[in-house]
Formats: C-alpha cells, structure tokens, sequence
C-alpha cells in the first residue's frame, strides 16, 4: 500500500471553512491548487483519482504533500520571492575568486539561496519557527564551502539537491538567517548608510515593518551639512522616531561591516573584532527595540523574542499562499493564523496548513459577482518557478543553458518576462498574462512537446512520461487516439477534456497528419496546444 | 484603476490590420494620441550640478560654474558638461524644468516607487504604465520597458520588457531553445500555425466562458497576449529589439517602438557615465561626466524626434514628449570623499510634444534647501509644495487625461502644459 493510501486509512478527512461570499474550490480543481502550491507540481493520477472519487481525502493529501520532500524546495522558492534574494549580481562574482567565469551562474544562484534554503530546511524539519534567527547552522554547498569559512556538520541535509548542514566557523554568533552571508550579500550598505539599509531588511522581512516606507520630511530648521545631519537624527523628533529604534539595530551588525564593499577577501566572512564599530560610527550600542544586547550574539534571541516576528512570519506565509499583499485590513485574519501558528508549536507546517485552509485559500469566486473583492486572487497563474518544475514533471525537459536556469534568472533567462521577480527592479510577481510570458510560454511548450514525444514514442508504453496509449502508427478517431487525448487532458490539467476540446484537438492532429507530418511531430503539437492553453498554466 | 482589456482586444484586431498599412493613423476626432518617452537616471542625480542654478545658497556648487540662462530657462553653465548648454540653448522654448519635487524619503528603492508611483504602497502602476493603460489606440506593446525601474499594478499586460540582455529578440527568433544545454529545433510552420489558431479558438471560448470576476479578467489577458504575441512576431522581422548598448542607441529604438506605432510610452535607463552610476557618494564630480553624456544623447533626441514622421502628424517630435527623471538628489553639501548623500528633493525635466517650454518651475530655498512652494498654475513661487504627486497629474494631463480621476487631491501643474 502506498504511503498516500495508508495515511488515508487511519485518517478522518477535514473539511476547510468556507466564506459565505465566496464560492470555493473542491476536489481535483483544489488538489491541483494545493499541489503546485505545496509541491510545485501537478497532482499524480492517483491522487486525483482518489480526490474525484472522495473529495473529502483532499486535505489528507493536502497533509501527505507537506511532508514532502517538494514541499521542502517549493517553500524555498516561496521564501526567494518574497525576501528577494535571487538576484542576479552580487558585489563580487566568481573571477574575483579567481574561478572560471563559467562557475558564475552556480556561484550566483547558491548565494541568492542560502537563506531560502536554509529557512526551508527550518520549515522542513518541524523545527520551531524561533529557529530561522537562532540557528547556529546553516546551510551550504561545496562551492560556498569552497570559498566561505564553512563546514559541514552532521544533520539532516536538504531536499535541495546539492545543500548540507554546515556551519559558518570565522566567529559569527549563532543567528539563522540573520547571521548568514547570503543575506548580507543581497542586503549590503554603503559606507554612510552604516548597516541601516540591513536594519531596515530585518525590519521588513522578520517584522513585516518596514521603516523606509515611512514618509519622511525634512525639518527645515536642520542645517544643510553632512555633520548636523548625523546630529539631527539623535536631536530632531521627526528623525528620531525612526532612527532610535533602526540605528541601535543596525549598530549590531558591524560584524558585517566591509572596508572594501567589492573585495571577495572582506565579503567572504564575519569580521568580529569589527562589532564594536557600530557604537563608535552610530553612537549608540545595540539593542532592540529599547532592549539593551550585550551583543550581536543577542540580536536572534531577541528576534525570536518578539511576539511582532511570529505575527510577521504569518502575514508573509499567508500572502504567499493566497498571492496578495496582506495590511492592515487583514489585522484579524493575521491574528488568528498567528494563533494556530503558537498551537502548533510555531512549526511552518501548522501554519501553512493553517494558512491552505483559510476560506481564501480555495475560493474560486463571488457568490454575488458584483460584489467581488477584487484583492482576492481566485484565479492563480503559474510564477516561473512553478512552470519550470511542472513542465520538467510532465516532459522531462529543463531549460537550462550554461547553468543558467532560464525560468529562474535575469541576466541571460526569462524569469521577469515569465512575470516572475528578479530581486532588485522586479519585486513583486506579475499575477497576469502578458505578452512576453506567452512568448515564454510558447517557447517553452515547444520544446518540452518535442521532447517528450520524442522520447515517448522511442522506447515502450511502459516506460512513457505521457504517450501511454498510443503508438506511432495509431491514426487520429481511433480508440486508442481519443484515449490518449483524454489522458493527456487530465494529466496536464487535472480533468477530463469536454467535448469540443477532443474535437478540437482531433483536427489539429488531422490537419498535421495529412500535411505529411511524422508521428512525433503531431503529438508533440497537440501537447503543445495543451501546455500553452490558459487550463495548464492557471490554477 | 484598472484599463478595460475587452475593449483593448476588440480593438487590436483592428490595429493589427492597420498595422499592415501607412502608420499614420489618428484618432476618431483626428487629434494625436502623445506619446512618452522616459529617460531614467537611476540613483540619484545632483540637480546642482547641471538643472538647478543654486548658487549662492547651502548647496556646494560644481568649480567653474556659473549661471546660464536662455529663453526663459536658467541652468548651471558647467564647464564639465558642455552638452547641458548646448541642449538648453537648442531646445530652450520646448523644455521645462521642474525642481524641488519631494519624493519624502531618502531610500533608493523607495524613492524609486514613490517619484513613479506617488505611493509608497505596492500593487499601483507607474506613471508610464498608467498612460500606456490609458492609450486610446490598441497598441502592441503600449509600454515597452527597455530597461529601468517598473512598478506594476493592475495594469500589468500593458507591460513589455526587452530583458537585460536583449531576451525579448531571442524569444521572438526562437533561438532560446535552440542554444539550451539541451537543444530542441522549432517546430514547422505549419505546427506553428496550427497550434496557435487551436490555442485561439480556446482563449475565445475561454472569454465567452468567464464572464465576470478574476476568472474574466484573466481570458482577456491571455486572449489580448496572445494577439500581441502573434503581432509583435511579424513586426520582430525587421526591429531589432535587442539592440543597441549606449544611451542614445537604445533612446532610438525606443524612439523607434514609438514611430511605429507598437508602443505609446518607452523607458530608458541610463546608468551614468561608464556605468559609474548617478549615486556619487564618493567623487561627486562623476556628474560631469554622466550630464555631459545624457544631454548629448537628449540631444541627439531631439534631432531624431525632428528626423522621424510621426503616427499622425509630419514629425515624431509634434507627437512625444520626453521625461527625464532621477528618483532623489543629493544633500547640498560634500562629505568628506567629495561626494554628496542622498536628498530627498529633486528635479525633472520635460520637453517636447505639449511641454510649454522656457520655464523653470519650484525650486531650492537658499538656507535650508528644502523644495520650494509653487504655483501650480503660473508657475510661480506659491503655496504648493511639489510631490510625485503633481508630476504624475502633469503626465497624465500632458496624455490627454484628466488626471483627477487618478489623483483627485494632486492637481497638474499646469505651468508646464500647453
């Protein structure tokens, strides 16, 4: 018995609320929401055929996926698009340590993942959420581990292929995120901003308060030079509100402080006999809110202390799930999650398996259209992340060149024209098609449709990604053809195909069969027509 | 607000039939739809350097400097930028500047949102999104973002990047596949074109299907893409979209874009003076350098805008009007590396198409150096102190809109429209 079926047997399915305003979701549509959420892929057959028959086992399933291995690596590319740590460029690249230019795009990607690698890895192991800022781990690859001062330790490694438990050994005070280089590499500053832009990033990300947003105005009895300025933001009210609670947090990251902001030698580790630096540039001393640290060592601990994190930590998960920005308006929604995220021990699972089973989570419309909320995203499209696994599932095709990963970067990829974000310029994920994500989506379903009916129809049903039920020679309005369309429907969409579909998808074979096209090349056209059509990428 | 996208694609069918014909097309009431061009300065310009004639107040001027003026325009005659001079001294009577505009913070990514946005919040289209969404003539790309900052809200399919590295052209000759670690050859032609008249007829259905809600939102979306897609591929033929690496190439394929008749609005990003960027907190003379290239290549924009025919009139230049922008200044004063810090007014200039030119509106108080209040309509020192705001009220209404129904409590400043 699979694990799937035996979990179902000693299990009582659970429903999910539902809001009186919205319609919602429900057995193989929901299951194909949760998966590519969760997993980052489609449902299998099994599942679905499970979910068609008892769509109460959806949540079961639901469950079953958050143990996942996937879960572990979609959660990663949640956490990337949300702290935007996948960009393209840092201040120093490969041939700065005096590797090949080629080992670039590896160097730039395990740097923009350490974070959401690691903070998965967090989720992954039920470890509390207090973890993510307290660890005194990390994790690495070979080629961090090549060029940092870190070393692998013994523990569980990640789902992400290639990532081991490892520990940073140049003196930095256990920290989690917030004492990792890949988070300083993204959230670097210049030397008169004095860490505030990476006080500001804690403040955004852990505490989902972000102080550069806040209008400010310049007061205009300051004096107009560099000196009073500095004076100013200890002296006037409408700089202090702001920079006495950012300078103190600031002034614990001196650790970090770089003499050189492109120098390999100086990024590369923590500097601990630099701590001191942050009273000495700021003049003040670290703390936390008003919270005095002895030091840096404090600063996670401290995090981890306050009620804001967790509450933070719910608003970003559930915007994740439900593809909107949560505020002020969502004060209650937020607070709830925040509470079955404490019931359940502050382990990310709870809450996302808090956050899927919000009536939000599965709505799907407006009972009365008129009155739609429009901020409320009942339609998803896929982000490039999950057209790129999906697709890769599916066909077995990954679009990569030179390691690039062409649906997840900027520099020579196609991630933002997919709609997806690139770190610095593109921060939020387009939610919409356009016209370069179809010229995306085109050129990726054409070569994932060649592919696999290539490879499909070279070796024996039985050992076929997609084209289970027909062979070459079976022509179009034959059994097995009408078979085979249906098979390829509900795989690629997650049901059955009406009829003007199969009839539409009949003639498009026809028409290729009669222009004298091979085999291989007519199934590799009706895959792409299913890959490029709206049901496949939205969710 | 959100444009509607059924209208649009009711009428791009149309466009795209046009698009086979003369290009020059008007409006039903025969007036000309202006168009756009921005030019972004990322980082933070000085405006004493060049825009701003501030002399004898806080702000440290360049060496050399003294004061130019011409036809109603005053600047910073700076030795190092030569081309700021000839620029004014050209184009005086089309040109306005804007000074003391104050983006209220002194963060680059946030001043960024807030100079295009006048939010600080997310989910709202940037001004040149925001006209492209606006445009009354179905356009294939209303928004072609060749490179520099977006901000995208609902408005988002109005969008379309070129890629940094030029990824537009490489999808639209198909070459992406065909380079990839593993290649895999175009379909025929013949599949190509019985795919996308399947996939067609789908996005139709699609459309009938879903008639309110996000779900009808989203058919619209995929069915105006999937029009555009097909449209752009048979412009692609000769309009290299990945050309061009220097300011002024990359300002005349946008120019290009616009001619054509494919794009309302066009952004360009110019980083500086070999790439050394506009944020001088160290060696703040590194303005020179980045000034002398900009206004050479605004120059060189002017003559093209006068060179190329326009949609609807004799020349681009009676149809577009250029913006030029940076999303902060620079503190008045140099630190102790001849740099400047970031400030949080600073300063734009307009010119072209419906600019009324040889105008410097706002300004720089002497002592504190804080924006000064205006009047919005004349143009003179008043009571209104310039936000991002008013310079998206002044676009929009230099667009042909009525900018209230955007930004009900920041009216245009009018000074600066004909």
């Amino acid at each position: 018995m699979s694990p799937l079926f035996a979990l179902l047997a000693c299990t009582t399915a659970t429903e999910a609320p539902v809001a009186a305003d919205t319609t919602s979701l429900e057995g193989p549509a929901l299951l194909r929401r949760l998966s590519l959420d969760l997993r980052g892929t489609l449902p299998t057959e099994a599942e679905l055929d499970l979910v068609t028959t008892t769509p109460d086992a959806v949540w079961t399933v639901s469950d079953i996926m958050l143990q996942s291995d996937a879960f572990e690596r979609r959660f990663a590319d949640l956490v990337a698009e949300s702290w935007l740590t996948r960009v393209d460029e840092f201040n120093v690249g490969a041939v700065d340590y005096g590797m090949d230019a080629a080992v670039e795009p590896l160097l730039v990607r395990d740097v923009g993942d350490e974070v959401p690698v690691f903070l998965a890895a967090v989720a992954a192991e039920d470890l509390p959420w207090s973890e993510a800022v307290e660890a005194d781990w990390t994790m690495s690859t070979e080629l961090l581990m090549s060029i940092w001062s870190v070393e692998r330790i013994d523990g569980r490694d990640s789902a992400a292929e290639g990532w081991v438990r490892a520990r940073y050994t140049d003196g930095r005070p256990p920290g989690g995120a917030v004492m990792t280089n890949g988070m300083w590499w993204r959230y670097w500053s210049a030397p008169n901003n004095y860490n505030r832009t990476r006080a500001a990033a804690i403040g955004r990300l852990l505490l989902c308060d972000d102080w550069l947003v806040r209008p400010i105005h310049i007061d205009p009895s300051e004096q107009t030079n560099v000196g009073a300025l500095e004076e100013a933001v200890r002296t006037q009210p409408s700089c202090v509100g702001c920079h006495d609670s950012l300078d103190p947090v600031a002034s614990a990251l001196f650790g970090y402080w770089w003499f050189d902001l492109y120098d390999p030698s100086e990024m590369q580790g923590y500097h601990p006999e630099r701590e001191f630096l942050g009273e000495r540039y700021l003049g003040l001393a670290p703390a936390w809110f008003g919270r005095p640290m002895s030091g840096p060592a404090d600063l996670g601990p401290m995090i981890a202390d306050d009620p804001r994190y967790y509450r933070c930590a719910a608003q970003r998960t559930a915007g994740s799930y439900w593809r909107r920005t949560l505020g002020d308006d969502d004060f209650d929604t937020i607070t709830a999650l925040t509470e079955q995220f404490a019931a359940g021990d502050y382990t990310m699972r709870s809450l996302v398996r808090a956050v899927v089973r919000e009536p939000e989570y599965a709505a799907s419309g407006f009972v009365d259209p008129a009155a739609a909320d429009e901020a409320v995203v009942t339609l998803r499209v896929m982000q490039p992340s999950q057209l790129a696994t999906t697709v890769e599932a599916l066909t077995g095709y990954a679009w990569t060149e030179g390691d690039y990963a062409q649906l997840d970067n900027d520099a020579v990829g196609y991630r933002v024209l997919a709609g997806g974000v690139d770190g610095h310029g593109v921060t939020v994920p387009s939610e919409l098609p356009s016209v370069t994500r179809a010229l995306v989506e085109q050129r990726l379903a054409e070569a994932a449709a060649r592919t696999v009916a290539y490879d499909d129809l070279a070796v024996p049903a039985s050992e076929r990604r997609l084209l289970t039920e027909v062979d070459a020679d079976d022509a179009p309005g034959s059994a097995a053809y009408a078979r085979q369309l249906r098979v390829l429907h509900r795989r690629i969409h997650g049901h059955e195909p009406d009829d003007e579909e199969l009839a539409e998808d009949q003639a498009l074979a026809t028409t290729l069969v009669e222009s004298g096209a091979a085999a291989e090349e007519v199934w590799a056209a009706v895959i792409e027509l299913q890959l490029r059509d709206p049901a496949f990428w939205t969710y | 607000m959100r444009v509607s996208r059924r209208r649009l694609v009711q009428g791009l069918g149309a466009a795209l039939a046009a698009a086979a014909l003369p290009l020059r097309r008007a409006r039903g009431d025969g007036s000309v739809e202006r168009k756009f061009l921005f030019i972004f300065c990322p980082g933070g310009w000085d405006p004493a350097w060049a825009l701003a004639p501030v002399f004898g107040s806080v702000a440290t001027m360049p060496d050399g400097a003294v004061l130019g003026s011409v036809g109603g325009i005053d600047f910073v005659d700076n030795p190092a930028s030569p081309a700021v001079k000839a620029f004014f001294t050209a184009n005086a009577a089309q040109s306005a500047l804007l000074h003391g505009v104050e983006a209220r913070s002194v963060a680059h990514d946030v001043c960024l949102r807030l100079i295009l946005t006048g939010s600080n919040l997310p989910g709202r289209d940037d001004w040149p999104l925001l006209l492209a969404a606006l445009g009354t003539q179905p356009r294939i790309m209303p928004y072609v973002n060749l490179s520099g900052p977006v901000y995208a809200g609902p408005n988002v399919d109005a969008l379309v990047r070129v890629g940094q590295s030029g990824q537009l052209a490489s999808l639209l000759d198909g070459s992406p596949t065909l380079g990839a670690d593993a290649p895999v050859g175009l379909p025929s032609a013949a599949s190509t074109t019985a795919v996308d008249a399947a996939l067609a007829r789908r996005l139709v259905r699609l459309q009938s299907a879903a008639s309110a809600g996000r779900a009808a939102t989203v058919a619209a979306s995929a069915a105006l893409a999937e029009e555009r897609r097909i449209a752009l591929l048979a412009q692609a033929e000769d309009l290299d979209l990945a050309g061009g690496d220097t300011l002024a190439e990359r300002a005349e394929l946008a120019l290009e874009c616009l001619q054509r008749g494919l794009s309302r609005v066009a952004m360009v990003e110019y980083y500086g003076h070999r790439g050394l960027t506009w944020d001088t907190h160290g060696a703040n003379t590194n303005q020179g350098g980045s000034y002398e290239e900009l206004f050479t290549a605004l120059s060189g924009v002017v003559a093209s805008l006068e060179a190329r025919p326009g949609e609807a009139s004799a020349t681009l230049a009676e149809e577009v009007c250029v913006v030029v922008m940076s999303e902060m200044g620079r503190f008045p004063t140099l630190n102790s590396r001849q740099g400047k810090e970031h400030w949080t007014y600073t300063s734009t200039l307009l010119f072209g198409a419906g600019v009324r030119g040889g105008r410097s509106v706002g300004g720089y108080d002497a002592e504190t150096y804080l924006g000064a209040p205006v009047d919005l309509d004349e143009g003179g020192p008043g009571d209104t102190p310039l936000t991002p705001g008013h310079l998206g009220a002044t676009l929009l209404t230099l667009g042909g809109h009525d900018s209230a129904e955007q930004l009900p409590d920041e009216p245009p400043i009018r000074a600066v429209v004909t």
